[in-house]
């Protein structure tokens, strides 16, 4: 479990603001018709843009405090709602180089390992030593949950997590996604009703807030 | 560009270069410098400049001995041709022209690269795992390009000396122990030492001059090409200032 607290964390034109706790202990949505605030809150987490915006406290500690004594790669992964990669780098070495990383005293079989059953999980044939460039996006967004699911973050944030799928590929990432949320604690920014039922632990409704 | 944002883009670049400079001084043990970076910058910077830098020291070493050998023919002292050698190619030529080749290939691939990275928002990508752009992307860059430099001045030296000799056939014959012998009776150590320190300097200049307008780059695709260029035209000023001004500084020492 993971307590966020967010005082005027604003999105991008500064007028929609969003202060409050966010519990996760399972799965949280933040379903937010607008999409600008949910993506504001997880940049904020992650430490891109808008920290400077508003106040984020993690545990009770403010979050530079928080980072003194922790990495922010193994609290945190953002997947990306444009599946984005590193262009310089195949796709392999963008998934191993925040492996590492994360985890820098494993052997490279492991990752390769759990490489494998992650994308057979998620029905992917492709070649990983190519440039993400030469594969769809869909794919390289699929490559993106891979990439943040092998981390292990302390959570998981999903940003858009339907963006760039198509109806097949929506229920596939769905159906992984619930598979996915008794082992890892999730953040996911929606604006779509499949994520408003039963699926969520908490809802947190940003159209009403 | 008004005055005050002349003002804040120089005072961008001198933040750049201090954050720059204090990452490489501890780049022992900083491990978000890749070396999958620097070995691909090497290779992109250095071999495959091999052919064009081949191509321009022999022309440029034939070309000296060319026009070298007629000015000195005339006052009878053809055999002193390889201090034009030395003098014009090892001190300066060299230098700076496998500067304006890494400016024309490297530069602007860098910046190019870097300003579609910020488009693309994969400096954002990299910042969410907690590794720095600049020391990722910037500072292995820097080191590859050095790097790359300081190997393509040497080769630039060794094939123009090389094409010199040949040109010098089509004049007289001489053996080439004879021209080597003649050639390094004139090559002092800091002739050698100045055109190493050049090419470090050189090196530096560019790759970081091509990072900070990379990574200048804000939102739009349309900002990259006109940040490329500012690159090149910035980095070939800054390569003729500190030639002169490294040159100056030596020949008042000496």
């Amino acid at each position: 479990m993971i307590k966020v607290s967010l005082t005027e964390v604003c999105a991008g034109n500064g007028l929609n603001c969003f202060s409050g706790d966010i519990m996760v202990d399972g799965c949280t949505v933040l379903y937010d018709p607008s999409e600008q605030i949910s993506t504001a809150i997880l940049s904020a987490l992650i430490g891109l843009d808008g920290i400077d915006s508003g106040i984020v406290q993690i545990d009770g500690m403010p979050y530079d405090e928080y980072f003194q004594n922790h990495e922010l790669i193994s609290t945190f992964a953002l997947v990306f709602a444009e599946g984005i990669m590193l262009s310089n780098l195949t796709i392999r070495e963008n998934l191993s180089l925040p492996w590492k990383l994360r985890f820098p005293s494993e052997k490279e079989d492991k990752f390769n390992a759990e490489l494998q059953s992650l994308m057979q999980t998620l029905e992917l044939d492709c070649d990983v030593n190519q440039r993400p460039a030469f594969i769809s996006p869909a794919c390289r967004k699929l490559f993106g949950f891979i990439r943040g699911v092998m981390l292990k973050p302390r959570l998981l944030l999903i940003d858009d997590p339907f963006y760039l799928f198509n109806k097949l590929e929506r229920g596939s990432i769905f159906r992984f996604l619930n598979s996915l949320k008794p082992e890892q604690d999730m953040l996911i920014a929606s604006a779509d009703d499949e994520f408003l039922g039963d699926f969520a632990t908490h809802i947190i409704n940003l159209s009403i807030a | 560009m008004n005055r005050a944002s002349q003002k804040k883009s120089v005072m961008d670049f001198f933040l750049f270069f201090i954050q720059t400079v204090s990452e490489l001084l501890k780049v022992r043990g900083n491990k978000h410098v890749s070396n999958v970076v620097v070995l691909r910058q090497i290779v992109f910077t250095g071999v495959e400049a091999l052919p064009l830098i081949s191509f321009i020291a022999l022309a440029i070493g034939g070309l000296v001995i060319m026009q070298g050998y007629e000015l000195l023919s005339n006052f009878g002292q053809g055999i002193w041709i390889h201090i034009i050698l030395v003098r014009v190619v090892v001190i300066e030529l060299s230098g700076i022209l496998t500067a304006l080749v890494v400016i024309a290939r490297s530069g602007t691939a860098i910046s190019t690269e870097l300003g579609n990275m910020v488009v693309s928002r994969e400096m954002s990508l990299l910042k969410s795992f907690g590794i720095s752009p600049l020391v990722y992307l910037g500072v292995s860059r820097i080191i590859g390009v050095v790097i790359a430099m300081v190997v393509l001045t040497l080769y630039f030296n060794i094939v123009t000396v090389l094409g010199g000799w040949l040109f010098s056939q089509l004049f007289n014959h001489l053996e080439f122990k004879a021209f080597m012998n003649d050639f390094l009776s004139v090559l002092k150590l800091s002739y050698v030492i100045m055109s190493f320190l050049k090419s470090i300097i050189f090196g530096f200049i560019i790759a970081i001059t091509a990072s900070y307008h990379g990574m200048s780059v804000q939102k739009a695709s349309t900002e990259v090409p006109q940040r490329t260029i500012k690159a090149v035209v910035s980095s070939i000023f800054a390569v003729i200032i500190t030639d002169i001004a490294i040159s100056w500084i030596f020949w008042m020492l000496q």
